[in-house]
């Protein structure tokens, strides 16, 4: 790809400290986020996706730590940032987060318009009273929020939870950043809202030149709006490709199990394909492959040694010892071969 | 000598060989053996790390780890013991003796702290030690008396009161009524009507103590009522006074704890207003709001000002450390703080 | 509601075995309000439909629509304001007798859809599931561990277990204490809100099919509600689409999905997100726009368009294919 990179993480470790336990959240992890893409990051909760992308706001729990590692934007090492103060140089101008819960990020006391408008003299040179509230009905507009000449007066509590979440991404538009980080934006939404609200997302990225880092544990909701997929096991990447790729050629044993678990693909009296047990503690040393004890099929070295990126295609890298020559010729599950003719098997 | 520290280190050199032996043991398995499946137990996914938690540990681990509150409960239980033996320790005197020169046949009036009196003796020669302990003592007693009868009473009426829905209209006009009355006024009815006693003033403080216990109570249960755990219990035909104990008291201990704490050192508080008005309890059963009256009395004389300054500080202590240790317990009780 | 709505009938499961399907569960002109005077809200105006022994029904709708005031009436959690439900033929809203009661809390149980909040955070898991056994009849207290013990490995849980507290188990593990709890009172019909939408994906099939095992096993009756059409396509025997606390289609599973009549149903069917980036990026969202029915002349009318798939429609919207005129407009 010769996409220019807009973000880059390199060997980044992140721990944290518990009960005088430390747990490696994030195991040496390096990705390069392309400048304009949006990129999936696919896992189970407690996979370390939310605190991977926290470590880019500066926004990780008071008993988490960058132990080592760097975070490149901008020629700048987020890594290295300590002050409140220089964080909010990149926080919301630079990078900006929509949560799952939109009430946790809108201001009860507040008009909605008044939070956007407060949004945008921040970021933006933008000062006279009628420019910024002539912006804030832009904003509200481009978001889909109907009659924003009358909506913007109302409070968080007058609106729906999927017009809610529309606001949320109103004043995260209204920071003008370069980075939107999307935490889980639809899970707590019906699927209809949820279809609606990744539309409106994709329109979004066009319209402001937006790059957008997606994050879900639902492999299902991401074909649309992901160019590439980077699918995270216990704290590190196990496979990277394009939508494509991830979807179409999947070569990982996580990430057969994540989709072909998804209720869509199973057929009526037939069982789901299930990941047994549990994720892997990070408070413990984790040798060889994470995900090898619940994998059914898992090689005898995936216990002892870590299995090392295999490239697919060059922009397709996964990490599993099945992409070894050495190693015996595993198929995905019959339910995954597949999903480029699904439309004709589903409807 | 080959010290403890050279011991450790070779100790854990043989550890690592041992370890990097067994990797390089894992290296001279075959490609073939290293790339064939491992053996897959399905039980083993299941089992989740066993941590031993009880809810009442967690609280106390909780609580310790506050160092200040710890101190507090230190002093407070070191007042309350003292309290009750000192009027078996040797040397200590009556309250109400009224000390007189043996050979002059005087009251010892306003005489200053020293070695005979140590706190030093109050207007009518009566020695102040002992009348600050056992004031402390019949004050301490009031304050524990008025919140354990508020809390049975408020806790009980207001589980009714939140849980029963038909009983809310009642209930809120029985508490509309109630709470319009001044509270004040009826402290001050009842010290006024019945002999002034330690008992009347209990009686009169949980007169109305208990209602705003009750209602804080309601609240509460109104908040968690219709939560899910509480429809699960009652889609399985659980009876009500199983669902109140099992269901919705345990999540209250917290706030319950804190009310309690904070009721002891505001029935002494009353306890010191109605002795101001002249209503409080008999000269004879000293209470700290007595003594704070007789110090008051004397406050602008600078030679006698130890008369209030010793109940006061006994006062200020009981009071903060009450609400240190509750906010403390309170915060440990909760589950969220727990881990 | 209309006289029409009460005929509200899908077909029986399994026609093909000759045997007619028991009717375990009617449910007839069902209405629920909340609130009083001005303030009063009807969650569910008129619903009607029959559960028969043995199947999955399944009840979709957006947050909102009345899928779960549905499913809590039936528990007789919300008080009925109108029409009746059956319950193997007795009825069972409004003022029963004790006996019925006992027999219902027994026969028919719930799953809930947040395990966070579904569990009784202060009390092992021990009394957690036997809480609604310890309410039928007294039993000793081996018999009890043995029943526990019992339970909680049907759903796949390890005895010791037992003795620890909800807040040390993961969502799925949660989700099946509670499926647990539902399951030792062996109910015979067991109502299951949303079971699965606060669980990741990888849980969410686990719990699934643990469901449709425990069907399988004890021929348990479930009325399944979700808003995901995707799970109610593989979970489902008939499904029940609800709009703005009316049911605007019904249908056994298959026949709905392939042939969906209702704006509604096909908005639900467009947004089911699938995994299959080509599609899914050219793939057009429908929208569904209430004010595309033209409803004051013309009254929509329960109508049965084929064999057991029925509809919320006027009469010109059945001829003109439901709309097709006013989408290409």
């Amino acid at each position: 790809m010769a996409q220019e990179i807009i973000l880059s993480v390199k060997d980044l470790n992140v721990k944290f400290r518990l009960r005088d336990q430390e747990l490696h959240a994030i195991r040496n992890v390096s990705l390069d986020v392309c400048k304009g893409e949006s990129l999936a990051i696919v896992g189970e909760s407690g996979s370390g996706k939310s605190v991977f992308t926290k470590t880019f706001m500066g926004l990780l729990d008071a008993n988490g730590f960058i132990s080592s590692g760097r975070i490149l934007y901008n020629g700048q090492d987020l890594a290295q940032l300590k002050k409140e103060k220089d964080w909010q140089k990149i926080r919301g101008g630079e990078i900006a987060m929509i949560m799952q819960d939109p009430m946790t990020s809108l201001n009860p006391l507040k008009s909605i318009g008044a939070q956007i408008a407060e949004a945008i003299r921040l970021h933006q040179e933008i000062q006279g009273a009628k420019e910024v509230q002539a912006r804030v009905i832009e904003y509200l507009k481009d978001v889909g929020i109907p009659e924003p000449e009358r909506r913007c007066r109302q409070f968080a509590h007058e609106f729906s939870g999927g017009m809610r979440q529309r606001v949320v991404i109103a004043i995260a538009l209204a920071c003008n950043p370069k980075i939107l980080i999307c935490d889980e934006p639809t899970t707590a939404l019906d699927v209809t809202i949820q279809a609606q609200i990744i539309d409106l997302l994709k329109e979004l990225k066009e319209k402001y030149h937006l790059t957008i880092v997606f994050i879900t544990h639902d492999l299902g909701v991401v074909a649309n709006i992901a160019d590439r997929v980077a699918v995270m096991y216990a704290g590190d990447f196990v496979e990277i490709g394009m939508a494509e790729e991830i979807f179409y050629d999947p070569k990982h044993p996580y990430t057969w199990a994540l989709l072909s678990s998804l209720p869509q693909l199973g057929q009526r009296g037939e069982e789901l394909f299930t990941i047994k047990g549990t994720p892997p503690s990070l408070f413990k040393k984790i040798t060889g492959d994470a995900f090898a004890p619940r994998n059914p099929r898992a090689l005898r070295i995936d216990y002892l040694q870590e299995p090392p990126y295999f490239e697919v295609s060059p922009t397709h890298k996964a990490k599993t010892w099945l992409l070894d020559p050495r190693a015996p010729k595993v198929d995905p599950p019959e339910a995954i071969r597949n999903l480029k003719n699904l439309e004709e098997v589903y409807r | 000598m080959a010290s403890i520290k050279d011991k450790l280190s070779r100790n854990l050199e043989e550890s690592i060989t041992a370890q990097t032996e067994k990797e390089v043991r894992s290296r001279e398995l075959s490609d073939e053996e290293l790339f064939s499946f491992a053996e897959y137990d399905e039980k083993e996914g299941e089992k989740t790390g066993y941590s031993n938690y009880s809810y009442w540990g967690s609280t106390f681990r909780m609580f310790l780890k506050n160092k200040g509150a710890v101190l507090m409960l230190i002093i407070m239980l070191a007042i309350l013991i003292f309290t009750v033996i000192q009027p078996y320790l040797p040397g200590q005197m009556d309250p109400n003796l009224v000390n007189t020169d043996a050979e002059r046949f005087i009251p010892l009036r306003n005489v200053p702290p020293g070695a005979d009196f140590w706190f030093g003796t109050n207007s009518i020669g009566q020695d102040l030690w002992a009348r600050i302990w056992t004031g402390t003592r019949t004050s301490l007693f009031i304050g524990f008396s008025v919140a354990l009868v508020e809390a049975v009473i408020g806790i009980t009426v207001g589980v009714l009161w939140g849980y029963l829905r038909r009983l809310d209209f009642l209930f809120t006009e029985i508490y509309n009524v109630l709470d319009n009355i001044p509270h004040t006024i009826i402290l001050i009815l009842i010290a006024y009507i019945m002999t002034p006693s330690v008992k009347t003033l209990i009686f009169a403080m949980s007169l109305t103590g208990w209602i705003g216990m009750a209602r804080f109570i309601r609240n509460q249960i109104l908040i968690i009522r219709d939560r899910d755990y509480n429809l699960a219990s009652r889609c399985l035909g659980t009876p009500t006074y199983r669902l109140v104990m099992k269901n919705l008291l345990p999540y209250l201990v917290s706030v319950i704890m804190l009310r309690m704490a904070l009721s002891i050192p505001a029935a002494i508080g009353s306890e010191v207003f109605i002795t101001y008005i002249g209503l409080g309890l008999p000269a004879t059963t000293p209470g700290l709001g007595r003594l704070i009256e007789e110090g008051r009395v004397v406050m602008m004389n600078a030679s006698q000002r130890y008369q209030l300054i010793y109940p006061t500080l006994i006062l200020s202590i009981v009071t903060i450390s009450f609400y240190i240790i509750g906010n403390a317990f309170s915060d440990a009780a909760d589950p969220k703080n727990h881990r | 509601m209309s006289p029409d709505m009460k005929n509200g009938i899908g077909r029986p499961v399994e026609p093909e075995t000759g045997e007619k399907p028991q009717v375990l569960l009617d449910v007839q002109d069902l209405h629920v309000t909340f609130g009083k005077g001005k303030k009063a809200f009807e969650a569910v105006r008129g619903v009607s439909f029959q559960v028969y022994r043995g199947e999955t029904f399944g009840i979709v709708g957006e947050s909102g629509s009345g899928k779960t005031t549905i499913g809590r009436a039936i528990m007789r959690i919300h008080p009925t304001s109108g029409g009746s439900i059956y319950y193997k033929g007795e009825k069972i809203n409004g003022k029963i007798s004790r006996e019925l009661d006992r027999q219902v809390i027994k026969e028919i149980q719930m799953i809930f859809q947040d395990p966070m909040a579904s569990l009784n955070e202060r009390a092992k898991v021990d009394y957690i599931v036997s809480e609604g056994l310890m309410n039928q009849q007294k039993l000793s207290e081996e018999e009890r561990l043995k029943r526990v013990r019992q339970a909680l490995a049907d759903v796949g849980l390890l005895p010791e277990f037992s003795s620890r507290f909800p807040h040390e188990f993961s969502g799925g593990q949660r989700q099946r204490i509670g499926i647990a709890r539902a399951l030792i009172m062996e109910p015979e019909c067991i109502i299951a809100d949303e079971p699965i939408s606060a669980l990741d994906v990888s849980i969410r099939a686990q719990v699934l099919n643990l469901l449709a095992n425990l069907q399988k096993t004890k021929n348990i009756t479930y009325i399944f509600i979700a808003h995901d059409l995707s799970v109610m396509r593989y979970f489902t025997d008939r499904i029940a689409v609800v709009h703005k606390g009316r049911i605007v289609e019904l249908g056994e599973t298959e026949e709905l999905i392939t042939h969906a009549v209702h704006p509604y149903t096909r908005a639900l069917q467009s947004a089911i997100p699938m995994p299959d980036p080509v599609h899914e990026r050219t793939k057009k969202l429908t929208v569904y726009d209430p004010s595309i029915h033209d409803y004051d002349v013309n009254p929509p009318k329960w109508q049965e368009i084929r064999e057991g798939h029925f509809v919320l429609a006027n009469d010109r919207e059945i001829e003109d294919g439901f709309g097709q005129a006013s989408r290409s407009v």
